[in-house]
């Protein structure tokens, strides 16, 4: 069922279209992950569902009623910020508690909500400090509570991980995931990294230049990119010109074979060990390179060819 | 630091202290010194050590009063200035989009325009001859002009807080610019509407920036002695630096204005110590 419905949202600043009639429906409990470059129209498709920032024109419809015309605090969603935003005169708990206090909840409900909220977020000893005295991921998780706590109809997620450090980024994505399944609130989740994406989301919807590219499962993303752009943002790709076509294919689809022995022939020229695997660098005779991932290293200067298998090699267009 | 550079730091620093010392500190202490000296008969000081000034001060009522009267008129600048210099400050920080720089200049400009210029300015507003009793005639309202606007604690407290108010709005204006947008967006996020944003989270975060604008503005009006002697008119509206002022001038009682300086002293360092300790209560969190 379509919770949210963008109709030919579009928004501009001065001569630059930030954001340029972008359809797009949010279904009920789906984790939808926004993800794009730096100027994409990510933050900006955000900031119009938050009501931060008015759109030039379209609509944003929930339940089919329009959002567009009205201001952030009567919308039902509630906001993480990219640097968390808590207010920093206010302990944890007021923080939490603040959301339920502008809508003039009852004092012991609120209590009873914030206790909830911080136990879920496992931060329940944490409410008399303040943010300050906090780490960066339990900022993070108070955040999250202080937006969860209002049981909003839809979470926006603003690059939520982007301050932390590779190591609790990927606790906390499988953190919010697990969240995000146990209150069943549809997120909306704002990324430039394609691996949280990919890791996190449901559904994922890649951004250029105001524009919605591709809409998909992360899955179909990436086996079947439907543009160069596409496939070279998510996940790493060889993208080969074959004859008119320009085709995707993922290292870990490219065989290596002897040389004889069909395919197209190549020799070694680099080779990189990337943990569990090897990353083999190969030039093809007319000069374009394939990357192919391999459990053992090959000696540079090889005579090898590179094939795969024909439904791994995706056509895509510019 | 390489030591050879060591030299040039010494005196980069010794160079200002010794400065602060010589033109700051020292009058200070003579000034403190001179307070405990004794008024000879012939009216000039004798080098004798005695409490006899400051038993006078709070003796005579005069001083006192004038004292309390003075604070009196710097409190009234100070909430005049913070009234007019918050709403500036934040239509300047978050509702104006364009030009924002050309009118922040426009409301600091004032201050580089000589203090005597912007006094008597007020002198021809506020006169017999006025602006304000022109409108009034020209308007009907009154017959003859009004006499009261000059020469009244009225008109020394409008002109202080004309002159003090830019003080005032540059620490507020500051604080207020330095508050994260998304703060205020996280409590339009949260069901706050934009008077609750304003009470629970804008006006809290920019307590220091009042709480220093305000001291500008009393510690500042405090000390005036120009505008009360041109604008104050009789001397019931003088204020103590008027009374520091001749008894250094005029009635050449040097220890006793020493005297009265050094309590005016007092009184405003024990005003910035208790500013400096609520200070850190108000910024606790940031």
């Amino acid at each position: 069922m379509s919770l949210l419905e963008l109709r030919e949202l579009s928004r501009r600043f001065g001569d630059f279209v930030a954001l340029d009639s972008v359809n797009l429906s949010v279904q009920s409990g789906e984790f939808l992950t926004v993800l794009g470059a730096s100027g994409s129209g990510k933050t900006t498709t955000l900031r119009l569902i938050a009501g931060f920032d008015r759109p030039t024109s379209g609509s944003i419809l929930m339940d089919g009623t329009d959002l567009a015309p009205l201001p952030p605090f009567r919308r039902p969603v509630n906001t993480v910020f990219q640097h968390y935003a808590l207010f920093p005169h206010m302990s944890v708990r007021d923080n939490v508690g603040y959301g339920l206090r502008m809508q003039r909840v009852a004092p012991a409900e609120i209590g009873r909500r914030v206790d909830e909220a911080l136990a879920m977020v496992r931060l329940g000893d944490f409410g008399g400090r303040t943010p300050k005295q906090l780490s960066g991921g339990q900022q993070q998780r108070v955040a999250l509570a202080r937006a969860l706590v209002n049981r909003p109809r839809v979470l926006l997620l603003d690059e939520p991980l982007g301050a932390l450090d590779l190591k609790l980024r990927r606790e906390m994505q499988l953190e919010l995931k697990q969240l995000q399944t146990q209150v069943g609130i549809t997120f909306i989740y704002v990324t430039h990294d394609q691996e949280e994406a990919l890791t996190m989301s449901d559904r994922i919807v890649l951004m250029r230049a105001g524009r919605i590219e591709q809409i998909g499962t992360p899955r179909e993303m990436y086996d079947s990119p439907r543009s160069r752009y596409v496939a070279d943002f998510i996940g790493d790709t060889n993208l080969l010109r074959l004859g008119n076509d320009e085709v995707s294919v993922r290292p870990e689809h490219v065989q290596l074979i002897a040389a004889d022995a069909g395919g197209m022939p190549g020799l070694v020229d680099a080779v990189t060990f990337v943990g569990s695997t090897y990353r083999v660098r190969v030039a093809l005779a007319d000069g374009q390179r394939v990357v192919a991932l391999q459990s053992a290293p090959r000696e540079i200067g090889q005579r090898v060819a590179v094939q795969w298998d024909p439904s791994r090699g995706v056509i895509v267009r510019d | 630091m390489t030591d050879r550079r060591r030299p040039w730091v010494l005196l980069g620093t010794a160079i200002p202290l010794v400065w602060v010392a010589v033109t700051l500190l020292l009058p200070y202490a003579l000034l403190l010194v001179q307070s405990f000296w004794h008024q000879g008969a012939n009216g000039r000081p004798t080098h004798d050590l005695t409490l006899a000034n400051y038993v006078r001060l709070f003796s005579t009522s005069l001083y006192p009063s004038t004292i309390l009267y003075s604070a009196g008129v710097a409190l009234r600048v100070t909430i005049a200035s913070l009234l007019l210099a918050y709403p500036l400050a934040y239509l300047l920080a978050f509702k104006v989009q364009r030009h924002k720089q050309l009118l922040y200049m426009a409301v600091i400009i004032p201050l580089w325009v000589s203090y005597l210029v912007r006094a008597y300015a007020w002198k021809i507003i506020l006169g017999q001859q006025g602006v304000v009793n022109g409108i009034l005639m020209s308007v009907g309202i009154v017959h003859a002009p009004v006499t009261f606007f000059l020469y009244s604690t009225a008109a020394v407290v409008i002109a202080l807080t004309h002159i003090y108010t830019p003080f005032t709005l540059m620490p507020i204006y500051a604080v207020l610019e330095s508050i994260p947008p998304s703060l205020r967006e996280a409590s339009h996020d949260l069901y706050g509407n934009r008077w609750r944003t304003f009470w629970h989270v804008t006006l809290p975060l920019s307590l220091p920036g009042v709480l220093a604008g305000c001291t500008f503005a009393f510690v500042l009006s405090m000390g005036d002695f120009i505008a009360p002697q041109l604008l104050g008119g009789n001397d019931s509206a003088l204020m103590v630096s008027n009374l520091v002022w001749s008894l250094f001038g005029v009635s050449s009682d040097w220890p006793l204005g020493a005297a009265v300086s050094v309590v005016m002293l007092a009184l405003t360092l024990t005003l910035l110590w208790i500013a400096n300790r609520a200070s850190p209560a108000a910024r606790k969190y940031r």
